[in-house]
């Protein structure tokens, strides 16, 4: 009998395989690259591209830790910018996503508002609303679009952007990629592409330090 | 004569009686079968989780990962019809055994380096914070069903099984 349990597994292996892969939303995804620049992890990136060091942040809309470590971050990260001493990639991933889509489409919509020259007030806007509960069904194209007036967009085009899903493809490969590079959890901040405990992220005196000691001392 | 004290010993009192042997087999079958539906419908649903948390184990190789997380769902739901019918039931329950060691061999060396991840056993996975006694957890529960695996493979021939007609 162990030809038919032999049989059966490989055969639902070849199943398998053909049906994940048409089932799957990054196989089939179409990839629309930004307007906007792409930063070496595959993210938005925003500052100074002379800045003497990048700091990326893989983050998920939908992910607590993420808004925690942006309340405690967001103000010297945009010093940080404003100072031109560091330049910022955000990796929108879509991890926390369980049969939804709104990791997915804020990520996308997050995009939009890069091509719409908002992006960091957008990322505030995201996170500083985030809702208590994930995969809640809060956040709906239509205050997706909403966020954009919060964050001062006025141009129609990122409310065709958002409605279109134009940067799902794009945010799919992103997450995949993420996950060949190791990249297990949000958030999860890199200094000049080596990765930094998110406490000391968080704080934002070690912080400063860490990218003075990476060259953006000056 | 001392026979027959050793049936009437406290160790043979309690022991199960020979006829429920292929009972408690059936059940453990069923149990499984179970566990497999349960374990193979949680990860169907999204193909692209399957495939980030197969790769959080950081232990095969990018070009396995796919088939192995595409074909998981589907090769557990097969175990689980197989278990279902008794239909060539041992070697069902010995590949049984042999993927849940699998499973405690990589929840295993994912504690012993540390990562940070869920063990996907359900579907999701792939990230959580790093908690020894989640871990111990996971592999107690493989563990168990490994028991009733091993039962039905090498144990009594199990009632209301498929294979007991091919048998007759």
């Amino acid at each position: 009998m162990w030809w038919v349990v032999g049989a059966v597994i490989v055969a639902a292996v070849v199943v398998g395989v053909l049906v994940q892969r048409s089932r799957s939303a990054t196989e089939q995804a179409t990839v629309t690259h930004p307007v906007s620049t792409v930063g070496t992890h595959g993210g938005v990136l925003v500052g100074d591209k002379n800045a003497p060091v990048t700091i990326t942040e893989y983050g998920d809309f939908q992910c607590p830790v993420c808004a925690r470590l942006h309340a405690a971050w967001g103000a010297t990260l945009d010093q940080l910018i404003q100072q031109g001493k560091v330049k910022f990639e955000f990796v929108g991933l879509e991890y926390l996503d369980q049969g939804t889509t709104e990791s997915l489409r804020s990520a996308a919509a997050a995009t939009c508002a890069a091509d719409a020259g908002k992006f960091l007030e957008y990322h505030d806007v995201l996170y500083n609303q985030q809702s208590p509960t994930e995969n809640s069904g809060f956040l709906t194209d239509q205050r997706l679009v909403g966020f954009g007036s919060d964050a001062g967009i006025t141009d129609s085009a990122f409310t065709r952007c958002v409605q279109s899903h134009r940067y799902e493809g794009w945010v799919r490969k992103n997450t995949d990629t993420a996950s060949q590079r190791g990249v297990t959890g949000t958030p999860t901040v890199l200094i000049n592409d080596k990765v930094v405990n998110n406490a000391d992220a968080a704080d934002p005196g070690r912080l400063t330090a860490i990218v003075g000691q990476a060259g953006g001392g000056q | 004569m001392r026979a027959p004290d050793t049936l009437t010993s406290p160790a043979t009192r309690h022991r199960i009686p020979a006829r429920w042997w292929p009972w408690c087999s059936t059940a453990a079958r069923l149990v499984l079968a179970g566990v497999w539906t349960w374990a193979g419908v949680a990860k169907i649903g999204d193909p692209d989780a399957g495939v980030r948390a197969v790769r959080a184990y950081e232990i095969l190789p990018e070009t396995v990962v796919k088939p192995f997380a595409w074909g998981l769902p589907f090769v557990e739901l097969a175990l689980a019809v197989l278990l279902l019918l008794g239909l060539a039931t041992r070697p069902a329950a010995w590949a049984s055994a042999g993927l849940l060691l699998v499973f405690v061999a990589g929840t295993a060396a994912a504690w012993a380096r540390g990562l940070q991840i869920e063990c996907g056993c359900f579907g999701g996975g792939g990230q959580a914070a790093a908690d020894g006694a989640r871990y111990l957890r996971e592999m107690g529960r493989d563990g168990l069903f490994l028991c009733l695996a091993v039962l039905v493979a090498a144990g009594a021939p199990s009632r209301l099984a498929l294979d007991n007609l091919a048998r007759d």
